[in-house]
């Protein structure tokens, strides 16, 4: 079983290396397909890894496969060790295949993109980093994992590297990644120190013997936390998200949707057991989640950019997972990964397909109409809306209901929080409906009509959607071609499966009916306090279920009033309730605030230390002095080196003159 | 008939000694034939071949640990782990010299054959267990050497470091001498155990100035074969002056066999002299990192920057020795063979481009063969950034083990020496790794595109040639070792960890 474990690691990796050393060699689209092919053929041996795993008895569904000792000395015990255990593997399964889809996606997405091969090769490597991260079973890999993630995203938002503004997102997502990074890090040494031990079932199993909220253990589950947020972007991490929209539409609908930004809802899951013994860290995550759902959500009502819209949304549902997991919600919040990993990855290849039939504009002021050009985008995207706002029988109905119903049973001041999710489950189907229809709504646009008489609306000069400018479509640029899903098999496929499951995935755990995400991933939480006690009752459980459906139903009422029936009306809106909306389009100020207390200062006190310190301090006194003694030193040294015996000799005489002295000197 | 008995001689445990130095008389007598295939080709075969049985020899010995030829050697891990490096030393440097100058000029026969008894020198040095066969294994390997340095002799720096070499070495001899004779005049004893013995006596010499000037005096004689400063100024000359393959021999080899008598003669023989003995050590490693890493600094020739920065890297290795543990003795085999390597794959490096360019050892030699010859410029490349200590080679590792090895002995100063000295020798190490990618390539530099291997004229051929296929497989083999035992340093663990058990009355 670890084999196909390992396997599940190896092709991504192969495929990697196959389509970087051959990319002046794949013809046309071989390498997307080779790729796409690596990714399946990962997923089929997770499903290997599966089946072996229900097989096994209850008891014994923790296996690990340890490939090599990296250093087991020093009271290290860094080693290349994966888990395998039903929290992972639910991971693996979704990752995998919903790779799969998104990889079958840009086989024809990317097509006449310069950097076809390219992206194929860092999408593959982020597959594998994505696994490492996810079958790690030791900090080691997982730190690995951690930054290999954050270097493949970096990669793929940097993707069109000509353009100026997406490289700059590119640094952004880095930087606050590395952030986190270092703060993962940092937490995971002090793991080190109260466990003696970098291995996880072996830090599981001192967990609970430890006191309850040791200084030292919530400092280091702080410092995880600040890792888990700056992946997930949670508050006040979370300004890398929307820029990062820069890159390819696929590369948002698979790393920044579906899977690497729910890396911290992974960790925070993974890490129970030590969130267990230290309420304090676990309440801080539970309240971060709550206050970046609510403001994320509140956010994305007023952007117009499509995707942002949905980066937004995504900030927002990954907040109630976070919030979930803090709470003790375990399989609620890996049911909403679950269910968000297949609605959220459909709404941006809906997104995508859009983007294409407008050539590459992504301004949702410009859309419109696009409901009988494109029926199968616009079927697609209403079931994933549908999802997303909570409307029953969806999947997202059941598993957001299910993060509050059980957040609400911690009682106290999480009843706050849950107040905040359901305001902002109102929200969500607003902002979720005003973009449904905002694009598919109203009179069509000219695109949209050129696309009804089945020609594709072709741009004759290509810009950037963000800042404008004149682009060419050679390499490091977007390639010339655009694709909609009614045009491309592919793209059907994928959008079309996933749709299906976003329908269907809900039934997996239906309150009082089926529990199968619970009793599966059961192995993981033994002896959680929270795993089984949380559970609701059935009143409670179908009021929650009722008010969900309701508030789902409301929102999408609300957009259809403003946006559908009455346009126009939001205009008056906008003058009426100008400081919110000021607020929410802005972004509510954070990249300002981020700038005003961090970027600024440390610029200015780079220049200080560049113009002044370095110059006089470190240039003139440290630099200057130890590079004078060291020069000073080679110079002496050097004319010792003479050449001539004789001065040998001397320093000879001098040497074994010193050696004897000390010596007699200890008689 | 009359029974002679004789000492009891184990054939088995002398057996990769009788390979090394039966191989030289073979190979010497095989180097007077006339035809040149013989000459050219079988020689270097056989001498690869009696270095591939002593290796597989001391492989099936592994697990020996006993005394042999009375209790003058002994055979043990630790013994044939520095034996079987000696000897991968001493089959590089042979696939080295395959299209060299110096055996040309020397005759194949002797040049190899002095190369296998100076390993056989170092396998009884490492096995030495008294003073007299410590002296005599100390004397086999240095006179072959002096005339291995010389064996370009028509080039008047070889003469010279040869000359040097001898005259340094001699004096270095002589103290060792004067220091082993007093030990044994103050002890009365010549056998290490029986030293050992004698120190932790009741009124024992510890303290005697007789003992502690031989002490001192064979410090200083075994500082000079590791090059130790003071005593090292032999060494850049002498790595400069002699044939490439003779200085990547010196500068892996001699270092490992000296390594290897320091440990045996100081933590077993005068292991309970260690409070006297440890801070002079220190001391020295200390000026040894200085001197070392501060001298390579604005050196132009290569041969002589690796020189200089093996005096540095003595004085790491001699960190481990100094604490006396096991755990430091471990750090010390690891880095050594770390250090064996990536040694090796700079020399390889240097002898590809002083052929290619007709530029000798000259820093110019490399510029720009990033571009030109990346299986040149990586393992340079790996080189330089394993012995500078860079994370993901095996020298970072070694390094790591070494510092680990300091501060568990109560010598965390020398820790901290360790890496100020680390953090100064990128300077020098990076220069080197900068001219190859981050310059063009000269204009004057012919370079050689590939090219079918012409027989080199008879007489020593000057300006450029083909570098040889074997050059650069020795230089992309011996980098992968970084690089692999960087990533999976499982295995050099094990076999670090065998040699420092055969010290097991150590801590």
């Amino acid at each position: 079983m670890t084999t196909a474990a390992w396997l599940v690691l190896a092709f991504p990796l192969a495929g990697t290396v196959i389509i970087g050393l051959g990319h002046r060699a794949w013809p046309g689209r071989m390498a997307g397909w080779i790729g796409t092919l690596a990714i399946l053929a990962s997923f089929i041996c997770s499903i290997v890894v599966f089946v072996n795993l229900q097989d096994r008895d209850e008891h014994h569904r923790q296996v690990t496969s340890t490939l090599f000792d990296y250093a087991d000395t020093v009271g290290v015990d860094a080693k290349l060790t994966i888990l395998v255990d039903p929290l992972s593997v639910l991971m693996m399964l979704v990752v995998t295949g919903v790779s799969t889809l998104i990889h079958l996606y840009s086989v024809t997405y990317m097509t006449g993109d310069r950097g076809f091969s390219r992206y194929f090769a860092y999408l593959n490597f982020f597959v594998f980093s994505m696994l490492v991260l996810v079958l790690a079973g030791n900090f080691v890999p997982l730190i690995i994992g951690w930054a290999f993630v954050g270097a493949a995203s970096y990669l793929l938002i940097s993707f069109w590297y000509r353009r100026r503004t997406a490289t700059r997102a590119g640094v952004k997502a880095f930087v606050i990644n590395v952030v986190g990074d270092i703060g993962l890090m940092f937490g995971a040494y002090f793991v080190l120190r109260e466990f003696a031990t970098l291995d996880f079932l072996g830090v599981f199993e001192q967990a609970p013997g430890t006191a309850v909220n040791t200084g030292n253990l919530v400092a280091g589950m702080i410092l995880i936390l600040v890792g888990a947020f700056a992946k997930s972007a949670q508050m006040p991490f979370h300004t890398w998200l929307a820029d990062a929209m820069e890159g390819p539409t696929p590369v948002s609908s698979l790393i920044h949707a579906a899977t690497m930004v729910t890396a911290g809802v992974y960790l925070i899951a993974r890490l129970w057991p030590l969130f267990e013994v230290t309420p304090a860290a676990a309440n801080v995550a539970a309240i971060v989640g709550a206050v970046t759902l609510f403001v994320a959500a509140t956010i994305a009502l007023t952007q117009t950019d499509i995707k942002r819209v949905i980066a937004y949304s995504t900030m927002s549902q990954i907040g109630y997972m976070i919030m979930g997991v803090g709470a003790g919600a375990y399989a609620a919040g890996m049911f909403h990964f679950m269910t968000h990993a297949f609605f959220k990855a459909l709404l941006f290849m809906g997104a995508g397909s859009v983007i294409g039939a407008m050539a590459g504009i992504q301004d949702m002021d410009r859309m419109g109409g696009f409901r009988r050009a494109m029926p199968f985008t616009f079927a697609t995207m209403l079931v994933g809306g549908l999802a997303l706002s909570g409307v029953p029988p969806f999947s997202g109905f059941f598993s957001k209901d299910e993060i509050l119903a059980w957040t609400a049973q911690r009682g106290g001041w999480f009843w706050i929080l849950v107040v905040a999710g359901y305001v902002a489950a109102f929200l969500t189907a607003v902002y979720t409906f005003r973009m449904i229809f905002r694009v598919f709504g109203g009179e069509p646009v000219p695109e949209a009509r050129e696309l009804e008489q089945g020609h594709l609306h072709h741009a004759e000069v290509h810009v950037n959607p963000t800042d404008g400018e004149v682009e060419d479509t050679d390499v490091g640029f977007p390639g010339p071609e655009h694709f909609v899903a009614e045009r491309a098999f592919p793209m059907k496929v994928a959008m079309g499966t996933l749709a299906l499951l976003a329908t269907v995935a809900g039934a997996l755990q239906i309150p009082e009916v089926t529990h199968a995400i619970d009793s599966f991933l059961h192995p993981t939480f033994e002896g959680s306090r929270y795993y089984e006690s949380l559970a609701p009752s059935e009143s409670f459980t179908f009021i929650g279920m009722a008010v969900g459906a309701a508030i789902g139903l409301g929102g999408i009422f609300v957009a259809w009033q403003l946006w559908s029936r009455h346009r126009g009306v939001t205009a008056q809106l906008i003058t009426r309730l100008k400081p919110l909306y000021a607020l929410s389009h802005n972004k509510w100020y954070f990249d300002e605030i981020i700038d005003a207390l961090f970027v600024r200062p440390a610029a200015w006190f780079g220049r200080f230390a560049q113009q002044t310190f370095e110059r006089l301090v470190v240039n003139g006194a440290i630099v200057g002095g130890a590079s004078l003694i060291v020069r000073a030193g080679s110079a002496a040294v050097r004319a010792a080196q003479s050449g001539l015996l004789r001065s040998y000799a001397a320093l000879l005489v001098l040497g074994v003159g010193g050696v004897a002295l000390y010596f007699l000197l200890q008689s | 008939m009359i029974a002679a008995t004789g000492p009891h001689i184990d054939v088995e445990a002398l057996s990769p000694l009788l390979a090394l130095t039966g191989g030289g008389l073979v190979v010497l007598l095989v180097g007077l034939l006339r035809p040149r295939v013989v000459r050219e080709v079988l020689v270097p075969l056989l001498a690869l071949a009696s270095l591939a049985a002593a290796l597989g020899l001391a492989i099936w010995q592994w697990d020996a640990d006993e005394e042999i030829i009375a209790g003058a050697l002994r055979v043990d891990t630790l013994a044939l782990a520095f034996t079987a490096f000696v000897i991968v030393a001493a089959a590089i440097t042979v696939l080295l010299s395959w299209r060299a100058v110096a055996p040309r000029e020397a005759a194949h026969g002797e040049y190899y054959a002095m190369l296998l008894v100076s390993a056989a020198g170092m396998s009884v040095l490492v096995q030495a267990q008294n003073l007299v066969s410590l002296f005599i294994g100390f004397e086999l390997l240095s006179v072959p050497l002096y005339v291995l340095c010389a064996s370009e002799m028509r080039r008047s720096s070889s003469l010279e470091a040869g000359l040097k070499y001898l005259i340094i070495g001699s004096v270095g001899s002589a103290t060792l001498l004067y220091g082993l004779a007093l030990i044994y005049g103050a002890t009365g004893r010549t056998d290490f155990a029986a030293i050992a013995d004698a120190l932790n006596s009741v009124g024992g010499p510890v303290s005697d100035p007789l003992f502690l000037t031989g002490l001192a005096l064979s410090v200083v004689g075994l500082a000079f074969k590791v090059s130790v400063a003071p005593f090292h100024q032999w060494t850049p000359d002498a790595y400069e002056g002699a044939p490439t393959p003779v200085t990547a021999f010196m500068a892996t080899a001699t270092k490992v066999a000296a390594l290897g008598v320091i440990i045996r003669f100081f933590d077993v023989a005068l292991i309970n002299a260690q409070p006297d003995w440890a801070p002079a050590l220190a001391a020295l490693a200390t000026i040894t990192i200085v001197v070392g890493n501060v001298g390579a600094i604005g050196q132009t020739s290569v041969k002589r920057l690796l020189a200089w920065s093996s005096v540095a890297q003595a004085g790491y290795m001699l960190a481990g020795i100094v604490v006396g543990t096991q755990h430091g003795i471990e750090a010390v085999a690891f880095y050594l063979a770390a250090y064996l390597v990536m040694n090796m794959a700079a020399f390889a490096v240097v002898v590809a481009r002083a052929r290619e360019t007709g530029l000798g050892d000259a820093i110019e030699a490399l510029e720009g063969i990033g571009q030109s010859k990346p299986l040149l410029a990586w393992p340079m490349t790996i080189a330089m950034l394993g012995l500078a200590g860079i994370p993901g080679t095996a020298g970072f590792i070694g390094k790591f083990f070494l510092i680990d090895g300091a501060v568990d002995g109560d010598y965390a100063w020398l820790g901290i020496v360790i890496v100020v000295g680390s953090a100064v020798s990128l300077v020098y190490y990076l220069k080197v790794v900068a001219a190859m990618w981050m310059r063009p390539a000269p204009r004057s530099v012919p370079v050689l595109a590939g090219g079918a291997v012409d027989d080199p004229p008879a007489d020593a051929p000057a300006g450029p040639r083909a570098a040889g296929g074997e050059v650069t497989l020795v230089a992309v083999g011996c980098a992968a070792g970084p690089v692999v035992f960087g990533v999976l340093p499982g295995p050099l663990f094990d076999i670090a960890r065998d040699a420092a058990a055969a010290m097991s009355h150590l801590f």
